[in-house]
């Protein structure tokens, strides 16, 4: 990790935020300032997302991977979609849906930590609105069944 | 009502239920107070059920400066867009400032615009569901009404119009937040609960504060080398010996670790603070609490006891500054600029 953590330190003005994906239910980038670009794929990354390898800081993504590979650098970086084949949608074992990506005809769970850079894909992607439909859990029946908006003054 | 006419007054739009954006546009409003040294008053428009206790509660803290009108939280839209239409001609606005709701929690703020073209506004953006955005066709609106919008998290909607701007996080100024009003004895640990959101739900933090202290006391699952020590804070009932000070913000730094609902504002105060949380995602109509936290209520007492334990643990042994900073300041330049462009 990086050894210029002060407490002086502040962020300059549009500085770039973090673009490591993380979030639990809903992907999202981690949105912390950035103080490092990885050295494998280029994106910028904060502390807490930042692996020391050797002289070298790269992603907590990359750092998962081998070291001759890294995410796709391309014109569009870490979020083009041509790095991802196909999606599909697979019902776990207790009916909870649950989706993944191939890669080079690899299956991956969604348990799988390096899987979750691959839910970034802002065209392939489910929405959070699809996710409503999906997810059993209480907090989201109750979202689901409020289907109106602008109808609570009482809301938040 | 107050009936005064002010020389210049900013109005802000502050309507919905918990403490939150009664917070965060008071947050705003001091911070205008203070970059404009009181030239302008600053009038809150609230509906929070919770906004008696609060004006109570700040009652030494306010000035003549920063007022509320408070509507009831059941009030219809037509009260509400009747009630901003009175106060834009009374109370001279200079510029009508909106929390999170762009279109108002009823829609009464489209009839409203539509009086007041040339009136400078400014929306402070939160995150919003996709498809309430698509089915009224949010962003258009934003785009065509609002001067200026201010994202104050990464996950708020509009990032690609051109009057956008990301200030986050945005919360309250205390100027001692960094003080400890209560230092902890030798290996004492102290948890602060915090009763927010709902009044259902503030009673629910009540319980477990109760619940917890229970559990701390038990030889199977207290730690007989620390000393756990619980408090509640809530506006649930002031009038007891429940703490209540108004805005938090100035005694998180006294606690250890802060438990309660992951809304946005105690997100943020404890994340500047750098005070370990144990926050809940509630369910809400308009925020996704979960891109702030994995954990869902309920949760068993002994089982949150559990995390509180891991958590402070775990602080124990993080050492760097939090790579946040309070925006709050940086919004309110942009609202003066934006005001200096319409003269």
């Amino acid at each position: 990790m990086s050894s210029d953590q002060t407490p002086e330190w502040q962020p300059e003005k549009n500085a770039a935020l973090c673009a490591e994906i993380s979030g639990f239910l809903f992907q999202h980038p981690c949105g912390m300032y950035a103080r490092h670009r990885c050295h494998r794929c280029e994106k910028p990354t904060c502390v807490a997302h930042t692996v020391t390898q050797g002289e070298q800081t790269i992603c907590e993504s990359c750092s998962e991977l081998p070291i001759d590979q890294a995410l796709p650098t391309s014109s569009k970086g870490w979020l083009d979609p041509s790095y991802w084949i196909d999606i599909d949608v697979d019902i776990h074992v207790d009916n909870r849906p649950m989706w993944y990506r191939k890669k080079s005809g690899t299956r991956k769970s969604r348990s799988d930590k390096s899987h979750r850079q691959h839910t970034a894909d802002p065209v392939m992607d489910f929405t959070d609105a699809d996710e409503i439909g999906f997810d059993n859990s209480e907090p989201n029946k109750i979202l689901a069944e409020q289907p109106d908006w602008e109808n609570d003054m009482g809301a938040s | 009502m107050n009936n005064d006419v002010a020389p210049k007054s900013f109005l802000h739009y502050a309507l919905g239920s918990g403490l939150g954006h009664l917070t965060r546009q008071f947050a705003i409003a001091r911070s205008l107070q203070k970059q404009t040294a009181g030239k302008f008053k600053s009038t809150i428009v609230v509906n929070s059920e919770f906004a008696p206790v609060v004006t109570q509660a700040i009652a030494h803290r306010g000035s003549n400066q920063i007022q509320f009108e408070t509507l009831p939280s059941t009030c219809s839209p037509t009260e509400a867009e009747n009630l901003l239409a009175r106060l834009i001609g009374v109370k001279q606005c200079a510029c009508l400032i909106v929390d999170v709701f762009p279109r108002g929690l009823g829609g009464e703020l489209s009839n409203c615009f539509a009086n007041h073209p040339d009136l400078p506004k400014a929306l402070v953006a939160r995150n919003l569901p996709p498809a309430y955005l698509q089915q009224f066709q949010v962003e258009s609106f934003v785009q065509k009404n609002y001067h200026r919008i201010f994202r104050i998290e990464p996950e708020a909607p509009f990032a690609n119009l051109p009057q956008t701007q990301l200030t986050f996080p945005v919360v309250f100024q205390s100027a001692d937040a960094n003080a400890n009003p209560n230092p902890a004895q030798s290996d004492q640990r102290r948890i602060l609960i915090v009763g927010s959101g709902t009044p259902a739900e503030c009673q629910a933090l009540r319980k477990l504060t109760a619940e917890l202290k229970s559990i701390a006391h038990s030889d199977n699952h207290g730690d007989p080398s620390r000393l756990y020590e619980f408090h509640f804070h809530g506006p649930t009932l002031p009038q007891s010996n429940d703490l209540f000070h108004w805005p938090l913000v100035s005694q998180l730094a006294g606690y250890d670790l802060v438990v309660g609902n992951a809304g946005y504002n105690l997100f943020w105060e404890t994340q500047l603070a750098q005070v370990p949380a144990v926050l809940f995602a509630q369910p809400r109509k308009y925020d996704d609490q979960s891109i702030r936290s994995k954990l869902n209520w309920p949760m068993p007492a002994i089982e949150i006891f559990d995390r509180i334990r891991s958590k402070l643990s775990a602080a124990s042994q993080s050492t760097g500054p939090t790579l946040v900073r309070n925006s709050i300041d940086d919004l309110t330049t942009s609202i003066l600029s934006l005001l200096k462009s319409f003269d």
